[in-house]
């Protein structure tokens, strides 16, 4: 009796909610919802209004929510039938978003559209084999080097090694973060120096990887060995400074955002290489000797030659995703999101770097010292194109241990065959 | 260590008995695995076999000797009991055989069918009227798994009834055969409050703990086997039974020692037992001290005291631990301060030093649990007879000695439960390593994206959320489930509170 | 005589100023960083954090705003959201928890036994393993997205009766005399329950229901999932944590902070009220404390 009870509730709950649940799914059929980060709710709800003004033939309600361009992958893979129909992703989620099903790819028309009023690099970011998939609208997704004028020149801010030391005179910090969570700056040495990370795809299948890092460190007699270098630069780290009474110490400070706070309110920030979201506090703070430029340049301690960090630059883009009911409105919704209006408006509210050619050369964004620095690095930069999952753990592992000291002259080179092994899996 | 003689044992001193029931308990650990195996095992099969054999007997007896209402039953549900007119319980079964067609018919019965393969029909995409993608969504293998099982256990429920609802037919029939009365409804329903209310008050927790808790366990044992991982994520890409490929990465030899899986395990794993056993004693031995300190006698604002400490149990822990990582960071408060006051030249790693961070998320725990075990400790302390310490103290035993004499083996007596809980929980503890450290440092010996102070739980949490190697993170799951289950069950069942719970009172 | 007495209070005396420094020092070391975050709260400037301890301009703003400027971070909402969650949750919960003990306390069938080591065990099966599984569970039976609260609430409780273990053994310590005695006088297993366990069982109801009312303030993962994107469904937690991501950590900490004292309040003053019964029912009413 017992049982039979407990087994009519049960399957009396299931047997309810299924009969729910299917013929729950036609609600909501005469809708679409946006995803766009929380501080963007206001200026992407505007933009959906201004679009609907003027489309009144749209016919469909559009309802705004919440999520990180970064937390895209997290959250459509969940239930990609269940996500929006439109979201805004960074660039380099792009393989795993087409691995769960989240993108749909733009028509011909569409793609000559973006082609001709975007940045090529922004259009080719969302490209998997001849087909795109996202609206580009931001450009700002990368790192470069803000400083303080009064303490490093020019000139100097050219190369890592002068930094440090006028730093150092001046009793102040370099800072970047290295260690486990900095492997997005830390490949810019491997870069730099001519580093290749080459990835083949079919679709959304990782078919090989090469990577020829490990010819960078070869050993005192081989060619160029940036790995050492990071290691030097990296025994520093953190290690043997903050705060050293006899101003031994200040020079390199590896640090997180955190970090970088801490010593500006401690006036004690010389220069530092991250990204737009810190401009307003470097800003406000550094005043008028506020400065940006791109990221250094560093002399191989081994081979004496002058290679310059190449950063990952990335971009952030609408996609529609591939499960949505109302394919072309939601392309045309997406499309007018990231279009030269609403990237004119979002840099406006939020000073966030457009990807749109116009609104790149328009007065207010050439003004922007960090945004020009940032797109100074255009030529040479590394778009954060596909990556394989295994990249980050295995980077972030190597660029831990270097710090950590776990990878020292001797066994530079088992590590990097292992790197390579990783990266290459 | 032998076995000893009831005499020896009596004469050994308190350390040694400690030790000889310490020591004979990891010693019978085995022998209960074995006993297990070769004796409560067969003896289980043969129960159930038995068991089956009873059912088989009591339906061939309602099938021979049933009337006509009685055999009805064995297709319409409850059939003997409303034609007897005993409309609950009939009318019960009835609703209950019908929402099972219903079910089948419409659910249930199209996910059975493609159990075998979770789904063939991949979903394809094509172009719309203006060249834009459309998927054609085709099998979907999580939904297929997931209310495949449903069917099925909905099914096994289905024939339990059905026999439940053979075997009451024929005995209401046997019942008015004998021209006895049959219980009424409202019979039924006072019995529901009286001899049966254990079916009234476990029906719906019960009802919610097999679908939410066990159906997704049994879910996730099932995925051990098959390729569900970053590569085939349902409903874009179909996943597929592959056997024991998955475990074989963790424990078979070659393929282990290729993917590093089971180098990862062991380490995690005990580094897990470690941190367990520390995170449960230091905390154990520390909050009581605590708590002695604040009971005794002549200390004053005991109640401040206690307060004080258990306020940090208000804030929620992600808070907490937040602000802690944030404190203990290479540049964070405590470092900047131990600086300024020049007690060090270089920041203490706090975190991000392996063998630092293990040490530092230990003490950073006892922070947190010692408010608890001082809650738990004080009023149980404060019941320990106070003669015992003044003989102790008139044998000239110091405060220490008491602690160890009296305080702890009575404390250890009273509170195993609690003490085996806390281990058990520590073992799975999520909160404080993801928010503390996250698992990092990295190493590259970890295959997974495993971290230096990570624990199998964490590691898992990476797994499935960051790698989504569904897959293997449920053999993984599986293991430490075993293992965490079983010896769980083996120390309850031998603990105190178990054994005595008929005898109290 | 005399002489020795005053030795031994003295050393007394020496031994409870050692104790008073040391617990001293433990209330500093345990309020430290409660009081951290509360300056913190109180801080004027904004950031993460500042290589100074105490602010240099000290504001009530960061509570005020929390309350007015509801642009971005709509926290009244998550606040009264969160209350929601957590009232049904405790309600619910508490029924669940204390029936389950009560049965298998009290009442002797079958498969009592076998039922509780089960339930002891699925205990241990790491949660996040089964989120997706339930989630599509919820999703059969329409309870993601729109109406994701009740699926939320209905996820906490579930499986609540799995911690029947603490509120059974306080059940174990009732003595049994009593309900014979009742049942000797025709009282059904129902209304002893109702009438003489339930009216004994104040500590433990009261335990059960401030660790139930505790949990969803806390809870991050299944309130994301089930939030999906929706702001108006997102509980403290989940809101809080998005106030720290990298974009707008700089100027929403101190917020942040304001945010994570008020939400400790309710469950502070709750503590304190009811502090005398959580121990009773955690040590299972062998202490009267």
């Amino acid at each position: 009796m017992k049982k039979q009870l407990f087994a009519l509730l049960a399957c009396g709950t299931i047997a309810a909610g299924a009969t729910i649940g299917l013929t729950g799914c036609g609600a909501g059929d005469n809708s679409i919802t946006v995803w766009a980060p929380l501080t963007q709710q206001t200026l992407v709800k505007k933009l959906v209004n201004d679009f609907l003004a003027e489309n009144e033939d749209f016919g469909l309600e559009v309802k705004v929510d919440v999520c990180g361009e970064d937390n895209a992958y997290a959250q459509v893979s969940v239930d990609p039938q269940a996500s929006a129909d439109i979201y805004g992703f960074a660039n380099d989620q792009l393989m795993n978003l087409k691995g769960c099903g989240g993108l749909s790819f733009l028509s011909d028309v569409m793609v000559e559209k973006i082609k001709s009023t975007d940045d090529a690099l922004a259009v080719e970011a969302g490209r998997i084999g001849d087909k795109y998939y996202g609206y580009p609208y931001a450009a700002d997704n990368g790192y470069f080097m803000y400083y303080d004028s009064s303490v490093i020149n020019e000139t100097q801010a050219q190369n890592i090694g002068d930094v440090i030391a006028a730093c150092k005179k001046a009793r102040k910090y370099f800072i970047m973060q290295l260690e486990t969570d900095g492997a997005w700056y830390f490949g810019s040495f491997f870069y730099g120096a001519g580093g290749k990370y080459d990835t083949e795809w079919d679709g959304d299948e990782l078919l090989s990887a090469n990577c020829n890092f490990d010819e960078f460190a070869v050993d005192v007699n081989g060619v160029a060995s940036t790995t050492y270098t990071i290691g030097e630069i990296g025994a520093q780290a953190g290690y043997d400074v903050t705060h050293d009474k006899n101003g031994a110490g200040f020079g390199f400070l590896h640090g997180n955002d955190s970090v970088i706070e801490q010593q500006l309110s401690a006036g004690t920030l010389g220069a530092v290489i991250t990204g737009t979201w810190n401009a307003a506090k470097i800003q406000s703070s550094l005043g008028e000797n506020y400065a940006a430029t791109a990221c250094p340049q560093y002399t191989s301690s081994l081979d004496g030659r002058t290679y310059r960090m190449a950063p990952f630059i990335g971009y952030k883009m609408y996609a529609v995703n591939g499960y949505t009911k109302h394919v072309s409105q939601s392309h045309r919704l997406a499309q007018y999101l990231a279009s030269e209006t609403a990237q004119q408006q979002r840099f406006d509210s939020l000073q966030i770097g457009p990807s749109n050619l116009k609104v790149q050369q328009s007065d207010a964004v050439k003004a922007n010292v960090a945004l020009q620095a940032l797109f100074s690095q255009k030529d040479y930069a590394v778009v954060q194109g596909p990556l394989p999952d295994t990249y980050w753990s295995v980077l972030k592992t190597f660029s831990g241990d270097i710090c950590t000291g776990a990878i020292n002259s001797e066994n530079l080179k088992a590590k990097l065959a292992e790197l390579i092994e990783g990266l290459e899996a | 260590m032998q076995q000893v003689s009831e005499m020896d044992y009596l004469r050994m001193t308190g350390r040694q008995k400690f030790l000889y029931r310490f020591v004979t308990f990891f010693k019978n650990f085995p022998l209960l695995f074995i006993n297990f195996f070769k004796v409560r095992l067969p003896q289980w099969f043969i129960r159930r076999g038995l068991k089956f054999k009873e059912i088989g007997l009591t339906i061939g007896r309602a099938m021979k000797y049933g009337d006509w209402k009685t055999r009805t039953s064995f297709l319409v549900f409850g059939f003997s009991q409303l034609a007897r007119k005993q409309w609950l319980r009939g009318l019960m079964q009835l609703v209950f055989e019908l929402m099972f067609i219903l079910y089948m018919a419409l659910f249930g019965g199209q996910y059975l069918g493609l159990l075998g393969s979770l789904g063939t029909v991949e979903t394809t995409s094509g172009k719309d009227e203006f060249g834009f993608e459309i998927k054609v969504v085709g099998d979907n293998s999580l939904l297929i798994l997931l209310y495949g099982l449903l069917t099925i256990l909905f099914i096994l429920v289905f024939a339990y009834v059905w026999y439940k609802n053979i075997k009451a037919a024929y005995a209401s029939q046997e019942i008015t055969e004998a021209g006895l009365r049959l219980a009424t409804a409202k019979q039924d329903m006072a019995s529901l409050l009286d001899d049966q209310y254990h079916k009234t008050l476990l029906g719906i927790p019960l009802a919610g703990l097999t679908i939410f808790t066990v159906i997704p366990i049994i879910f996730m044992i099932f995925v051990a086997f098959t390729n569900y991982d970053a590569a085939h994520q349902p409903p874009e890409k179909l996943f597929t039974w592959i056997g024991w490929d998955n475990f074989a990465k963790v424990f078979g030899g070659e393929m282990a020692k290729a993917s590093k899986f089971g180098y990862t395990f062991a380490m995690l794993l005990m580094w897990t037992v470690i941190w367990a056993f520390f995170a449960t004693f230091s905390n154990y031995i520390l909050g009581m001290i605590v708590s002695i300190i604040i009971n005794k006698k002549g200390i004053k604002l005991k109640k401040l005291w206690r307060t004080v400490l258990v306020m940090t149990i208000a804030v929620p822990q992600f808070v907490s631990l937040l602000l802690m990582s944030q404190m203990l960071a290479d540049q964070g408060a405590i470092n900047n301060l131990l600086v300024s006051w020049g007690w060090i030249d270089k920041p203490i790693r706090f975190l991000t030093d392996a063998n630092i961070a293990k040490v530092t998320i230990i003490i950073v725990n006892i922070w947190i649990g010692i408010p608890y075990t001082m809650l738990i400790t004080t009023g149980i302390l404060m019941n320990i007879p106070e003669d015992l310490y003044e003989s102790a103290r008139i044998d000239g035993a110091g405060p220490v000695k008491a602690f160890f004499k009296i305080t702890l083996p009575y404390m250890l007596h009273v509170t195993a439960p609690y003490l085996i809980t806390q281990f058990i929980g520590n073992l799975n503890n999520f909160n404080v390593i993801f928010l503390l450290t996250g698992g990092n440092p990295t190493s590259s010996d970890f295959a997974g994206s495993a971290g230096q102070t990570d624990l199998l739980i964490t590691w898992l949490y990476k797994m499935v959320m960051q790698d989504k190697a569904y897959g293997m993170a449920s053999v993984i799951s599986i293991f430490m489930f075993v293992i965490t289950a079983v010896v769980s069950l083996i120390v309850y069942n031998k603990s105190g509170s178990v054994k005595n719970e008929e005898e109290f009172m | 005589m005399a002489k020795k007495l005053r030795s031994k209070k003295a050393a007394e005396r020496g031994s409870n100023i050692a104790i008073y420094i040391i617990l001293t020092l433990i209330s500093i070391v345990w309020l430290f960083p409660f009081l951290y975050l509360v300056i913190q709260s109180l801080r004027g400037e904004p950031g993460t954090a500042t290589p100074y301890f105490w602010p240099k301009q000290w504001t009530f703003d960061n509570y005020i705003k929390l309350f007015t400027d509801k642009s971005i971070f709509n926290f009244p909402k998550w606040y009264g959201t969160t209350l929601i969650i957590s009232v049904f949750v405790t309600v619910i919960q508490t029924v669940f928890v204390l029936v389950t003990s009560y049965a298998l306390s009290r009442l002797r069938f079958k498969m009592r036994k076998p039922l509780m080591n089960l339930m002891l065990v699925l205990g241990m099966f790491p949660g996040f393993m089964s989120m997706t599984a339930v989630y599509f569970l919820l999703k059969l039976i329409g309870l993601t997205q729109t109406f994701g609260l009740v699926g939320l609430v209905l996820v906490y409780v579930a499986s609540s009766c799995m911690g029947y273990y603490i509120s059974k053994g306080f059940f174990d310590t009732i003595p049994k005399s009593l309900d014979e005695a009742a049942r000797i006088d025709g009282a059904s297993r129902h209304t002893v329950f109702i009438k003489i366990i339930l009216p004994l069982a104040k500590p433990i109801i009261i335990y059960t229901v401030l660790t139930a009312f505790m949990a969803p303030w806390g809870e991050y993962m299944f309130a994301s999932l089930m939030a999906f994107g929706d702001q108006d469904y997102y509980n403290v937690a989940v809101g809080l944590k998005a106030m720290l991501d990298k974009e707008v950590a700089y100027l929403y900490f101190t917020r942040f902070c304001a945010a994570s004292v008020l939400i400790s309040i309710p469950i502070t003053v709750l503590f304190f009220w009811l502090q005398k019964y959580y121990v009773q029912g955690v040590t299972g009413g062998s202490v009267k404390g």
